[in-house]
């Protein structure tokens, strides 16, 4: 029996599907420049003739990927930066996000059970939740020797 | 009045009630100065609040936390923090969610302050 680790297996994934790039973006790593990103993919989103509500889903989605990247993985280091491209294969919308932080896998985060969050009325650890509520597939690759940033694909279909 | 790039915050009080409107966008980056503008009133016992949502565009799960951040103390005070007005598309994020379990969500201000009148706290599920 052969045995692949978690990022061959995602490779394979993305090889897989044909992702036509559509633009790039360069955001530095600081909050404020949330709303460029959301600008950003709400402008490129509707021209794809992605449909409003799923525009306002994955534009909230990615909101949350960056944010989670600014804080847990570039640490407001506004010196770096997160790379965006958008992509399409033949049935989705792709965001392709980039950045040389910290690997952090979004899947590896379990949601939270909300009845206990609100008994306890606890704060924060949110963003994951809604990034995979509001996405149809997300796929995670760490960066390695063979590529230097971590790459967060986050796809919706049209 | 307080504006930042993205978020514009007013206070307005009533018969002892605070009415806080939100108007723009808020995110990880706005969050902090409505969090700083309800510590301020919080500190200052004011703990009857409702937050107007009428002229808020946007709303990320940063600024869901503002409001989490606050309500065990201000409810511990016999306070509340409620909340009016909000567009379809803000409603849908509290609602993904589950926030309607823990506050009340009202059409309109008189709903709110008949809530406060009558001891009325909490979601409505």
């Amino acid at each position: 029996m052969q045995y692949f680790n978690l990022t061959t297996i995602l490779s394979v994934a993305v090889i897989n599907k044909k992702f036509n790039h559509i633009a790039t973006l360069i955001a530095s790593g600081e909050y404020k420049e949330l709303i460029k990103i959301r600008e950003f993919i709400s402008d490129y989103a509707k021209k794809s003739g992605l449909d409003l509500k799923k525009i306002d889903e994955l534009v909230l989605a990615v909101d949350e990927a960056c944010s989670n990247l600014i804080h847990y993985s570039i640490n407001f280091d506004n010196t770096r930066t997160i790379k965006i491209d958008l992509e399409n294969t033949d049935d989705e919308f792709v965001v392709n996000i980039q950045d040389d932080g910290k690997p952090f896998n979004p899947e590896s985060v379990k949601s939270p059970n909300m009845k206990q969050y609100f008994l306890e009325f606890r704060k924060g650890g949110l963003g994951l939740h809604i990034l995979k509520n509001l996405t149809d597939e997300i796929i995670y690759i760490p960066s390695s020797n063979q590529q230097d940033r971590n790459v967060l694909k986050l796809l919706k279909k049209y | 009045m307080k504006t930042t790039n993205s978020l514009t915050i007013n206070t307005q009080t009533k018969d002892g009630i605070d009415i806080v409107s939100i108007d723009g966008f808020l995110d990880a980056h706005s969050a902090p100065d409505l969090e700083k503008h309800i510590e301020t009133l919080v500190n200052s016992n004011r703990i009857k609040i409702i937050i107007d949502f009428s002229a808020l565009e946007y709303i990320s799960s940063a600024g869901l936390g503002v409001f989490m951040s606050h309500i065990e103390e201000i409810r511990n005070k016999n306070g509340d923090i409620k909340m009016i007005k909000m567009t379809e598309k803000v409603y849908s994020v509290f609602d993904l969610l589950g926030f309607p379990m823990l506050f009340n969500i009202d059409k309109n201000e008189e709903d709110a302050i008949f809530q406060f009148n009558n001891n009325i706290i909490g979601g409505s599920d």
